[in-house]
C-alpha cells in the first residue's frame, strides 16, 4: 500500500472517528492502528510523516491544544519503526503491540494536558487494548 | 521537531494555518457520517412520538404559566424602574461531528468566522447551557463541552443563590464546587450560569442537585454532583449567543 493511499485513508479514519459516539466513555480510535501500520511498513521517515499528518488530524478535530497528538504519534512511529527491524510483523501479537503503544503515546500526550489521576489510567489501558485489537484487522485489510 | 516542542500548544501563526488546513481536509470526510443511515426501528419512533407528545404537552401548561409570570415580572420590573434586559443575537447551528479523541470533550458545529462566530462564545439549546466556543475556522466552530473538565462556569443554587463553580469531571458528569459549608442544599434544586466572567449569560440552566458533600481535604465547602440539563450524547442543533 502506498503512502499516498495509507494518507488519504488517515483522512477518511479521522473524519469517521469523530462521527463515532462514545460507548462506556470510549471511543474507538482508529488513528493508532495506521501510526502502527505506516511505521512497520515505511521507512522511518515516511512512517514518521504519516503519524505526524493522523495527530495533526486528530488535533484539529478534537479540543486539545493543537501538535500534543501529533508530536506523540511521531515518537511512536519512530519507536516503532526502530523496534521494526527486529520483529516479525506477519506475528499477529505484533500489530496488537504496535497499535497499543501508539495509543499509549496519544493518551500520554494528554497525560501531560489533563493530568494523571487513577481513572485517567484505567481509561488508557481500555483505549490501549481497544487500539491493539483494532490494528490487526487494519494490518490484514491494509496488506491484502 | 525541537521547535515544534516548544511551539506545541501555542496558537503560533503556523499552527493556525496548519490547524485549519487540518479541519478543512477533514471536515468533508466528518461530513460524510450524514450519509450513513439511521434506520430505527417502528417501536422506537412510536415511543419517541409518544414522549414528545406527553413534552408537548407539558410544555404547553407551563408556557401558560410563563406567560403570567412574564406579565408579572413586567409589571414590577416598571415599578422599580429596570433597565429593560438586553436581549440576545444568536445563530442556530448544526452537530457536524465530536471530539476525535478520548481526552477530550467537545463538538464540531457548521457555523463559523464566516457567521460571526469567535472564541468564547456561549452555546446552548433548550434544555440549558452547552459550552463555549474555542476555536473557529471560517465554516465552522469547537464547542467545549460543560463536561470538559476544563470548562469552568461560575453557577448558582437558583433557590439559595448560593454561588459555586460548575466543572466536568473525568466521568463526563458535573459538579459544583466551593459552596459555601453552611449553604443547605435541596434535592433536584436547579443549578444555573451566575453571569461573572463575561462568557455565559446569568440565569441559564446547567443542572439539578443530586449530592452534596463536604470537602474531604479542606472541609472548607461543599461539593455537589449534579444531573445535567442536557443529554450531551445526542446533541443535533445547538444555539450560539452572538452578544
Amino acid at each position: 500500500m502506498n503512502l499516498l493511499f495509507v494518507l488519504l485513508l488517515t483522512l477518511v479514519l479521522a473524519g469517521l472517528q469523530a462521527r463515532l459516539p462514545a460507548i462506556a466513555g470510549l471511543r474507538l480510535e482508529f488513528l493508532p492502528a495506521l501510526v502502527a501500520y505506516s511505521a512497520l511498513t515505511f521507512k522511518q521517515g515516511r512512517a514518521i510523516l504519516c503519524a505526524f499528518a493522523a495527530g495533526c488530524l486528530q488535533d484539529a478535530l478534537s479540543a486539545g491544544p493543537f501538535g500534543v497528538t501529533a508530536l506523540a504519534y511521531a515518537i511512536a512511529a519512530w519507536v516503532i519503526a526502530s523496534l521494526g527491524t527486529v520483529l516479525d510483523r506477519d506475528l499477529p501479537f505484533v500489530p496488537f503491540l504496535a497499535g497499543s503503544l501508539a495509543a499509549i503515546a496519544g493518551g500520554l500526550g494528554a497525560f501531560c494536558i489533563i493530568g494523571v489521576t487513577g481513572a485517567a489510567v484505567l481509561k488508557l489501558t481500555g483505549i490501549a487494548l481497544i487500539a491493539g485489537l483494532i490494528t490487526i484487522p487494519v494490518f490484514l485489510v491494509a496488506d491484502a | 521537531m525541537a521547535g515544534w516542542i516548544i511551539l506545541i500548544g501555542q496558537p503560533t501563526a503556523v499552527a493556525l494555518k496548519l490547524r485549519r488546513l487540518s479541519v478543512q481536509l477533514t471536515t468533508p470526510f466528518v461530513k460524510l457520517g450524514d450519509y450513513i443511515p439511521l434506520v430505527k426501528s417502528r417501536r422506537d419512533l412510536a415511543n419517541q412520538n409518544r414522549e414528545l407528545r406527553a413534552a408537548n404537552d407539558l410544555l404547553r401548561q407551563q408556557l401558560r404559566a410563563f406567560d403570567e409570570n412574564v406579565a408579572e415580572n413586567l409589571r414590577l420590573n416598571q415599578k422599580l424602574a429596570f433597565k429593560e434586559r438586553q436581549q440576545f443575537r444568536t445563530i442556530g447551528a448544526r452537530v457536524i461531528g465530536r471530539d476525535a479523541s478520548n481526552w477530550y470533550r467537545s463538538l464540531q458545529i457548521d457555523r463559523g468566522a464566516n457567521d460571526g462566530l469567535h472564541p468564547d462564545l456561549a452555546v446552548l439549546n433548550a434544555d440549558g447551557l452547552i459550552g463555549k466556543i474555542t476555536a473557529v475556522t471560517a465554516g465552522e466552530a469547537r464547542v467545549l463541552l460543560l463536561t470538559d473538565p476544563s470548562c469552568k462556569v461560575s453557577a448558582l443554587l437558583q433557590g439559595s443563590r448560593e454561588p459555586g463553580i460548575v466543572a466536568g469531571t473525568a466521568t463526563a458528569g458535573l459538579q459544583m464546587t466551593y459552596i459555601s459549608r453552611t449553604a443547605i442544599i435541596h434535592l433536584n434544586e436547579p443549578v444555573i450560569s451566575a453571569g461573572l466572567g463575561g462568557v455565559f449569560p446569568k440565569g441559564i440552566l446547567i443542572g439539578t442537585a443530586v449530592k452534596g458533600r463536604l470537602d474531604p481535604q479542606t472541609g472548607l465547602y461543599q461539593t455537589l454532583e449534579l444531573k445535567p440539563a442536557v443529554d450531551y450524547r445526542r446533541l443535533e442543533e445547538v444555539v450560539v449567543i452572538l452578544e
